[in-house]
């Protein structure tokens, strides 16, 4: 076994200098062929430069295109840099936005945060911190729902399988502040996915409602406080819509009608009681309420209730305009007014019977007026009468010294005679009953014109009225009590009587020129006050007449006196 | 491998039998390739010019018989094997450079003077 020689230096650097020679000579092309092992044939070095050649040429070619595709992903690479930088800008320009939009947050009103499915606060804004006392840093983290103690409008999971299926959930909360204030807030809820379509994180934005809670409140008290007036009216109302369909009616309406609450919204008004109140003219009303926006009232009819008897009815109707809501509705009222009707068709019967009452009064008062004045003027009258002839007679047969008692008696009688005269005149002045009333009136003014010192002077009518007995009494002591006014109060000098008529009516004008009055002062007086002014014109109404007063004050009065010539008209 | 040792022993008993010369060349060359061409025109010339015929020259185509190529351990061709007094001395190449040639065969200073 040889072990191999290690070479010497001299050696070692032979062959250094022969491979430096190798070098030297493949570098000037001046080798032939290279020689391999014992297994390796000679390779002519043309075909080395040949093989060189093409592989340079591959080569080549390996760079050209090893060079267009690396200016290719050069170029794609420059894309890809591009379109990050584009996503870069993007980016900051989106967190830019969604800081702008983190501080828009912050300026809203609304509490607004955001808290992931298991209900941790990921997000709190400004308003939710100023609304419910927690800084963001102590929110942040925190269960809202234990945070907030919040009472649910529903089960809290009912609302997460709404949220989680619809996307979206809103209503009504309660949230508990940290001082321990309830906040009722309007709630909107909107839940954000992860790009899988899992979700994400909630976004809840509440609006504080408690004022609008309280104002609601306090109208629905309000409302309750009108409803419970309208339930309190007697008569019938009802709202209908522009279809003149119902839309609520009132307790009395549901009473008289015997239907309930409930039963009658809805429906066509005319569609109501069996179609009864379908009738061609109070639809015509109805339907042009709205359109020609007017109204009516008074509108009478009748029906039957709903125990079957009679009713009569006043139908009033009105439109009810909602500024706010635009809503245009109709507001019909409706009266029972049978009961009504009953006692004034009653009242008038009584009136009538006191009318023909006081007739029949007036008629008995003159008779026996009549007959007093009769029996003052047939026996008192008489018998002074013959007491004074007989005195008369004795006067002429007594001594002288009686003379005088005799004179002072005679003249008594006489007095006593006058007396009876004025008085049974004025219980019935005969000369009204034999001569007419134009006549005891011309009478009556020559009386006062005498007594009274002013001139009374009457015009009068050619012909004899045909008035009744009473009527004519009536009117005679009419006048009487109106001269005698005029000679207390008006300090008039003259007063003018005229009597005028037409087919019907006879018209007597007592007008004088004294001082006057203000009509309204007698407004202070009444029936009770005596004869006057108002008995003379209550005895006037009686019978169908009247009594006006035209006067003003220093320029004389004017009464006009009217009266039916015939009662049975 | 006993008719190789009979051509080497040949080989060596033909070179003892010749006349004694100052150097003892082997050229190893590629065909007629241009540069194996060029070294033995070079070889010639050198042999003629400044050898004056003290030596001797052999010229070995690889291409036909690259053995004697591997055992001188030549790996590239034209390669000329100067074996002298001095020693062995190889050059590659196609003996265009002479000083080269002429150093190797220390004849260098010899044509200068």
């Amino acid at each position: 076994m040889t072990t191999a020689r290690k070479p010497s230096y001299e050696e070692l650097e032979s062959k250094l200098c022969e491979a430096q020679d190798i070098i030297g000579a493949l570098r000037n092309h001046e080798v032939d062929a290279i020689v391999g092992g014992e297994h390796i044939a000679v390779v002519r070095l043309q075909e080395v430069e040949e093989a060189l050649r093409q592989a340079h040429q591959q080569l080549e070619q390996r760079v050209v295109e090893r060079t267009e595709e690396l200016a290719r992903v050069n170029r794609q690479l420059r894309e890809i840099i591009e379109n990050q930088q584009q996503a870069q800008q993007k980016l900051e320009q989106y967190t830019r936005q969604l800081r702008d939009q983190a501080e828009l947050l912050d300026l809203a009103h609304d509490m607004i945060f955001v808290h992931d499915m298991e209900g941790r606060i990921a997000f709190w804004n400004r308003g939710a911190e100023l609304a419910y006392g927690w800084t963001t840093e102590e929110a942040l983290g925190q269960l809202s729902h234990g945070l907030l103690n919040t009472e649910y409008s529903e089960p809290l999971i009912r609302i997460t399988a709404r949220i989680i299926k619809h996307g979206w959930w809103e209503g009504e909360l309660v949230h508990t502040t940290r001082d321990g204030r309830k906040v009722a807030v309007a709630s909107r809820w909107a839940l954000r996915k992860h790009p899988d379509g899992r979700p994400a994180a909630i976004l809840e934005i509440d609006n504080d409602i408690t004022d609008r809670k309280r104002v609601e409140q306090e109208m629905a008290e309000a409302r309750q406080f009108a409803e419970n007036i309208v339930n309190t009216i007697q008569e019938q109302l009802v709202v209908l819509d522009p279809h003149l369909r119902v839309i609520s009616a009132n307790r009395s309406f549901h009473e008289t009608f015997g239907t309930a609450a409930g039963q009658v919204e809805g429906r066509e008004f005319f569609s109501l009681d069996e179609g009864r109140w379908n009738t061609p003219e109070l639809r015509t009303r109805l339907d042009g309420i709205l359109p020609q926006d007017t109204s009516f009232e008074g509108f009478e009819m009748e029906c039957h209730g709903a125990d079957g008897e009679p009713k009569i009815l006043v139908l009033s109707a009105q439109p009810i305009r909602q500024q706010t809501r635009g809503a245009e509705m109709i507001l019909l009222v409706i009266q029972d007014i049978t009961v009504r009707k009953w006692q004034e068709r009653k009242i008038e019967t009584d009136k009538e019977q006191l009318s023909s009452l006081t007739e029949e009064l007036m008629l008995t008062e003159e008779r026996q007026r009549r007959q007093i004045a009769q029996s003052l003027h047939d026996t008192v009258g008489q018998s002074l009468a013959f007491a004074k002839r007989e005195l008369s007679l004795l006067r002429r047969r007594a001594p002288g010294e009686m003379d005088r008692t005799l004179e002072e008696v005679c003249e008594q009688i006489h007095d006593a005679i006058q007396q009876t005269r004025d008085l049974t005149f004025e219980l019935s002045p005969s000369i009204l009953y034999t001569l007419g009333l134009q006549a005891a009136i011309e009478e009556l003014a020559q009386q006062f014109t005498d007594s009274e010192g002013f001139v009374c002077q009457v015009r009068g009518l050619e012909e004899s009225l045909p008035l009744a007995e009473q009527v004519r009494s009536m009117l005679y002591r009419a006048i009487r009590e109106l001269l005698v006014n005029v000679a207390k109060h008006a300090g008039a000098r003259n007063v003018g009587i005229v009597l005028d008529r037409d087919d019907r009516n006879i018209r007597i004008l007592v007008e004088d020129d004294g001082k006057g009055f203000d009509p309204s002062v007698l407004d202070g007086y009444s029936r009770g006050s005596g004869f006057g002014i108002f008995s003379v014109r209550e005895r006037l109404t009686h019978i169908g007449g009247n009594l006006a007063i035209e006067s003003t004050e220093g320029k004389g009065t004017r009464i006009t006196i009217i009266a039916p010539l015939d009662l049975g008209q | 491998m006993a008719a190789s040792a009979e051509m080497e022993q040949d080989r060596r008993s033909r070179r003892s039998a010749r006349k004694p010369v100052r150097y003892d060349m082997r050229l190893f060359v590629a065909g007629d390739e241009s540069n194996s061409v060029i070294a033995k025109a070079s070889l010639r010339k050198i042999c003629e010019q400044y050898l004056e015929g003290d030596c001797h020259v052999e010229v070995i185509d690889v291409l036909k018989d690259f053995r004697p190529a591997l055992r001188e351990n030549i790996l590239v061709t034209p390669a000329l094997i100067i074996q002298s007094g001095k020693g062995r001395t190889v050059i590659f190449g196609n003996l265009t450079n002479m000083d080269k040639i002429l150093t190797a065969l220390n004849l260098g200073s010899e044509i200068q003077s």
